[in-house]
């Protein structure tokens, strides 16, 4: 018992960055609790600070060796950290986006934080989980947050329905996915740890079996639910319509990000086996999201709605990387994450702000804004341009290095229908841009004639603005940087323990 | 022997009985008699504490509440068995389904009677009960909670904080406008001042 205990304490720093999080949140409750602080900017200021510390921590433990910790709980080598990176980074940008929304909805801003906070890191220890009893349980605490988050609005009837389906759905795939578990853990043999599952399933002769099979498509539904992958979007739109336009924004990314490390770790190290079913089967939803949500998406005519079936599409071609399944194919995959992560929040930015000036998101009341807004309207349109794959932004950059890693691989066809659906995805994206730009017909919609906007002077830009151009920034000109993101991509994945098959 | 079976039928019986209750109050009174049973059959297994804190757990807090949503949503027993059979094609797909997947399993060596070819070698298991015999089942759990899975215990913690906090945002309506009695106020009220005040207008 005396090593466990000395082990178990020696691997303290891998968890490290939670610990940060985790201590700042209860010092935030705390705090809350005991002093009656008026300015509610405190906390946004330690839960902001506590983010950016905890992303240091892990850059400057991205030269560390990788280790597995806590006798086999948790695994932190670089492939985890960086996905733990991007989600701490998703937080700090959506935490900006929701501090003038709360403040005009009136609602309590401690627990949002404090709920913002837990999703962060729920969705830090899902991509380190080495475990599948702590893979459940990260994940049961990231979407436990999102459930709460996404109902946060509770007076607004559409939050509470979209609430009521995210959670009978979460509910259903958890479950789905629990039962895949058991499939493996029986199996195995009764091993619960991913790299013993893996040899247990050599020794139990049972890697090839039926068994192995149903255990593996049983894991895609559960994960394919979370990550809202074709066969099984149905609540994402509907979900993203009623929800808080801030926390779509954060679920739209994080959720995401967590699904993704938890896949690509899942299938790699415990169905090496079985590469042919998991990659056709990853293909087939990869070509069903990006045909479906890149049509679904034009006839939309609520812009949230739109977005959701955008997502839907983005997270066809992340499945690309995914399934090109070498080196570079993850390489891709990351930087493609990493520049999605800045388009996809900076148009949720853009949304935020200007349905908190007018209060709606129809599509058509956009019409004409470049009248009111110019600076508005120009990170839209960025943004959207980015989303949809215009060379000189950073998401062409993104998806062509994608579409050029798979096509390496052969992979043809997924290549094809990627950038058939992409010229697909610009015609709606550029629909909206006009409708934004053009002032040919003189009547303004009366929603665009009621928004107003703070002066120009850089000293009282909101928060959201802050963000918006961050995100704007970064959505320009990270592609033309980005060789240099690739090489330390590559450097860092490395050491990595399954990349380099 | 005897007392497992008795219990696991007595289970399997009120679960049916769960399903096919008419009267709502009554199925959840079944299902606390499934929770009896199982921890009965815990206790067989030699997991008492277990046993217990299923009892605490399941039957004192869960059971009691959904009992408490039943009776509260009053719900007309005349509207529930309309439709018996209207679910059975879909639900016995899956029960089908369900029951195919356990024969994958199931061999000889849980049913003597079944026809397998399938080796029962690979089913390798750890008997834990025999290298913890100094050990309670307290000792054991509280020796793993602390130490191996620190993770799990942090990480579910953390999920009873945020439930806890949740439940509490999404069912407290504090309006401004209802006038409150504030108890502690009140009673910190001095009787001199308050007639003062009066008298001073």
């Amino acid at each position: 018992m005396e090593l466990e205990l000395d082990l178990s304490f020696f691997y303290k720093t891998t968890i490290l960055p939670e610990c940060v999080l985790i201590f700042c949140l209860i010092s935030i409750l705390i705090l809350d609790l005991i002093l009656k602080i008026k300015d509610k900017n405190v906390f946004f200021f330690i839960s902001l600070v506590s983010l950016l510390l905890s992303i240091f921590i892990l850059i400057f433990q991205l030269k560390e060796e990788p280790v597995i910790s806590f006798l086999g709980n948790f695994q932190a080598d670089n492939f985890n950290k960086i996905f733990r990176i991007f989600i701490a980074l998703c937080s700090i940008l959506c935490i900006p986006l929701s501090i003038d929304f709360i403040k005009c909805t009136k609602l309590a801003i401690t627990e949002f934080l404090i709920f913002l906070l837990t999703a962060t890191i729920g969705g830090m220890f899902l991509c380190g989980a080495n475990d599948l009893i702590t893979i459940f349980v990260s994940l049961e605490c990231l979407s436990l947050c999102s459930y709460l988050l996404s109902g946060y609005t509770k007076k607004d009837v559409r939050s509470n329905e979209a609430v009521m389906k995210y959670l009978l759905i979460g509910g259903t795939s958890s479950s789905i996915l629990a039962y895949g578990f058991s499939w493996l853990y029986g199996l195995s043999g009764g091993e619960f740890q991913l790299q013993k599952i893996a040899d247990g399933l050599v020794s139990t002769e049972m890697y090839n079996s039926f068994g192995s099979l149903l255990a593996l498509v049983f894991i895609i539904v559960g994960i394919g639910f979370k990550l809202s992958l074709v066969p099984f979007h149905q609540w994402t739109p509907d979900v993203y319509e009623g929800s808080p336009t801030p926390v779509v924004a954060f679920l739209s990314v994080a959720s995401k990000i967590a699904g993704l490390a938890l896949l690509v770790r899942l299938f790699n190290i415990v169905f090496p086996f079985l590469p042919n079913q998991w990659h056709s089967l990853l293909e087939i939803s990869a070509i069903c999201s990006m045909i479906l949500g890149n049509l679904v998406a034009i006839t939309q005519t609520s812009m949230k709605r739109m977005l959701a079936y955008s997502s839907i599409s983005q997270i066809g071609y992340l499945m690309i990387g995914l399934v090109t399944g070498n080196f570079d194919g993850y390489t891709s995959m990351i930087v493609y994450l990493l520049f999605y992560i800045f388009m996809n929040l900076g148009t949720f930015a853009c949304i935020i702000l200007f349905g908190l000036r007018t209060g709606t998101d129809n599509i058509r009341d956009y019409s004409g804004l470049i009248l009111k807004d110019p600076l508005l309207t120009f990170s839209l349109a960025l943004c959207l341009l980015s989303l949809g794959g215009i060379p000189p932004l950073s998401g062409f950059f993104g998806k062509l290095y994608l579409f050029w890693c798979a096509w390496k691989t052969g992979l043809y066809f997924l290549v094809f229908i990627g950038l058939f659906t992409s010229v697909i995805s610009i015609y709606y994206y550029l629909k909206i841009i006009k409708l934004l730009i053009t002032t040919e017909n003189k009547e303004v919609t009366s929603y665009v004639q009621s928004y107003t906007v703070s002066s120009f002077s850089l000293l009282s830009k909101n928060s959201i603005e802050v963000s918006i151009i961050i995100c704007v920034i970064a959505s320009i000109f990270l592609g033309i940087f980005m060789n240099p993101i690739i090489n330390i991509l590559q450097i860092n994945l490395h050491l990595n323990t399954f990349t380099n098959i | 022997m005897i007392l497992f079976s008795v219990f696991s039928s007595i289970a399997l019986v009120s679960s049916v009985m769960v399903i096919r209750a008419k009267n709502p109050v009554h199925s959840v009174l079944f299902f606390i008699l499934v929770f009896f049973n199982t921890s009965g059959l815990l206790v067989l297994l030699g997991l008492d504490f277990f046993a217990m804190i299923f009892l605490v757990v399941y039957v004192g807090a869960i059971a009691v509440l959904f009992l408490f949503v039943v009776m509260m949503l009053n719900i007309k027993i005349a509207e529930i068995h309309e439709n018996v059979l209207r679910y059975l094609p879909v639900g016995g797909i899956i029960g089908v389904i369900f029951l195919l997947e356990i024969f994958f399993i199931v061999d000889n060596d849980y049913i003597p009677i079944l026809p397998t070819k399938l080796s029962t070698t690979y089913l390798t298991y750890t008997v834990y009960a025999e290298k913890i015999q100094s050990w309670t089942n307290l000792e054991t759990l509280g020796n793993l909670l602390y130490t191996t899975y620190f993770v799990l215990f942090l990480v579910s913690s953390l999920i009873l904080l945020v439930a806890m906090i949740g439940a509490i945002v999404l069912t407290m309506h504090k309006t401004t406008q209802v006038k409150r009695q504030d108890v502690f106020r009140q009673n910190a009220i001095d009787f001199k001042n308050t007639i003062k005040k009066i008298r001073d207008i």
